[in-house]
């Protein structure tokens, strides 16, 4: 009994000195521990700093609601269900030719391809490279790989002339326990979602940061242009915190989509 | 005694698992809750870079006035290189600049690009946004090692860093072979290493002393040195796209 006992003991410390260690180095054991770890962690008060990853959605998420094969909408659109757009929009959504989603075409004219930047909504569609958020006094920065956000939280307006910027102009501010941002000037060469849902230079996009959890943060989107939809709708996304041993990644758009005969694609539209 | 032993044997692993993992949940702590330990030093802010003066007639396209020693692997490749700068200068049209086909410069080449540099300093790194290219440099200063599987090969490498004294020094490995260190065309391999020593000199002003390594590509290391000066007025404007320019010059 006591030798059982003993190798039971033995066999539990190789199992688990091992594993321990490999928490630090291998990608593989290092989200589960932050997770382990995070859960019993105080989640601090008006602090989003840190890195974090999409956590893809369980459930019929992960199905396609046009019942294709494409792995689930969460992958290109912010959210499940046929979004009502006006006739303005639907034009646009026509010309539009994705690569994504049920629509998706061969000869695509997603501006991504030609190493543009994702705009927002649309930089949330797929965050692969992490969103990492740094708070500094007067500013909270995004950056999503080389995309970088400036969200303004010193209390000013957002300006009157304002010229059409890639991630728009942001303002943000706190109301009880959530990061409002607050979005206007969002180039409409941009699209909303990855399958090519448009969207106008009237875009008033608001974001509703909350950290729910020392690991877990939850952001509400609310996406108004009447220009383009019927109504102003909503989306929801869900975060994880990564472990800060992770890396940024340093890859370069051109790697994959321009080729090393500088062969540029003329694919950028004039704005409208 | 054999009771002893075996103590001794269930002991160390058992002590060693609780540390590893006592030391796994700190790692995965830092960030928010600890009080961050102070740097010796603070490099954040807007900086342009500014060579010395008696640099001026190269400083917009080299390092130095004089190449650095090459190997013949290095040469050869020097003499594919049309850069519009330098000895053997030619024409844009004619150039095969990396940086005409939208790809990053690399490093220490994007310091010889007149374009803002913010420096944000958090306490497990020092990140550098290159409005040149808009490059998100990030400088790992947690005691973190290179990571060894990078696959493939960074244009502006992998960067770790430690303090020594007031210095951040800064060590880079892990670079592909397609990018140039200057705006002359000088090349350098895959084995490229490059150390930066960084210190706040005044208030306005940052030095680097730039170690180059590279054994495939020349003979012996040099050193180079460039500067940078604070321009508190300026903001990041991150809206330049390269194949935006681009299309702009060919239409």
């Amino acid at each position: 009994m006591r030798k059982y006992l003993t190798y039971s003991v033995l066999l539990a410390a190789v199992l688990v000195f091992p594993s321990a260690m490999f928490g630090q180095m291998g990608e593989e054991t290092k989200p589960a521990q932050s997770q382990v770890a995070g859960d019993q962690m105080p989640n601090p008060a008006h602090d989003l700093s840190g890195t974090w990853g999409a956590r893809p959605p369980v459930g019929d998420a992960r199905k396609s609601v046009y019942g294709d094969d494409d792995g689930g909408w969460w992958n290109y659109a912010l959210r499940g269900e046929d979004l009502s757009m006006t006739p303005w929009a639907e034009a646009k959504f026509n010309a539009n030719k994705p690569s994504f989603g049920p629509y998706r075409k061969e000869d695509s004219n997603d501006l991504a391809y030609g190493c543009f930047p994702p705009g927002v909504p649309r930089v949330y569609a797929a965050i692969a490279a992490g969103m990492q958020i740094i708070q500094q006094p007067g500013r909270t920065l995004m950056l999503f790989g080389q995309n970088v956000r400036q969200i303004y939280t010193d209390g000013r307006q957002h300006p009157k002339d304002l010229h059409p910027l890639w991630m728009g102009h942001s303002i943000g501010s706190w109301q009880g326990d959530t990061f409002v941002v607050d979005t206007v000037g969002i180039d409409d060469r941009t699209w909303i979602d990855r399958m090519g849902h448009p969207h106008s230079d009237a875009l008033h996009f608001v974001e509703r940061f909350r950290r729910v959890a020392y690991n877990s943060l939850e952001l509400e989107m609310t996406i108004d242009d009447p220009k383009a939809y019927a109504a102003p709708w909503t989306a929801r996304k869900v975060f994880q915190l990564r472990p800060p041993s992770a890396r940024a990644g340093g890859g370069a758009c051109e790697d994959i989509f321009i080729n090393e005969a500088f062969g540029l694609k003329p694919m950028l539209p004039s704005r409208e | 005694m054999r009771k002893y032993r075996m103590c001794v044997i269930l002991a160390v692993p058992i002590l060693f698992a609780s540390f590893s993992i006592a030391l796994a949940q700190m790692a995965g702590q830092s960030g928010s809750t600890e009080a961050p330990k102070k740097a010796p030093a603070d490099l954040s802010g807007m900086w342009l870079v500014h060579p010395s003066a008696s640099a001026s007639a190269y400083s917009s396209f080299a390092f130095a006035k004089e190449g650095p020693p090459m190997t013949a692997w290095g040469e050869e490749k020097y003499k594919a290189a049309k850069p519009v700068f330098g000895p053997y200068k030619t024409t844009p049209k004619l150039s095969n600049d990396p940086v005409y086909g939208c790809f990053p410069p690399g490093l220490p080449r994007i310091y010889l690009h007149p374009k803002p540099i913010e420096i944000v300093q958090l306490p497990d790194e020092v990140i550098m946004m290159f409005e040149y290219d808009r490059i998100v440099r990030h400088i790992y200063i947690d005691g973190r090692a290179h990571d060894e599987f990078l696959d493939p090969p960074l244009w502006m490498g992998d960067s770790i860093g430690k303090w020594e004294g007031d210095t951040l020094v800064i060590d880079v490995i892990g670079f592909n072979d397609k990018t140039w260190l200057d705006r002359a065309g000088h090349p350098h391999s895959e084995a490229l290493h490059v150390t930066e020593r960084i210190r706040r000199v005044s208030h306005d002003t940052l030095s680097d002393e730039i170690t180059i390594e590279d054994s495939k590509a020349y003979t012996k290391p040099w050193t180079v040195q460039t500067g940078f000066q604070l321009q508190p007025s300026l903001a990041l404007d991150w809206e330049g796209v390269c194949e935006q320019e681009k299309l702009v010059d060919r239409q």
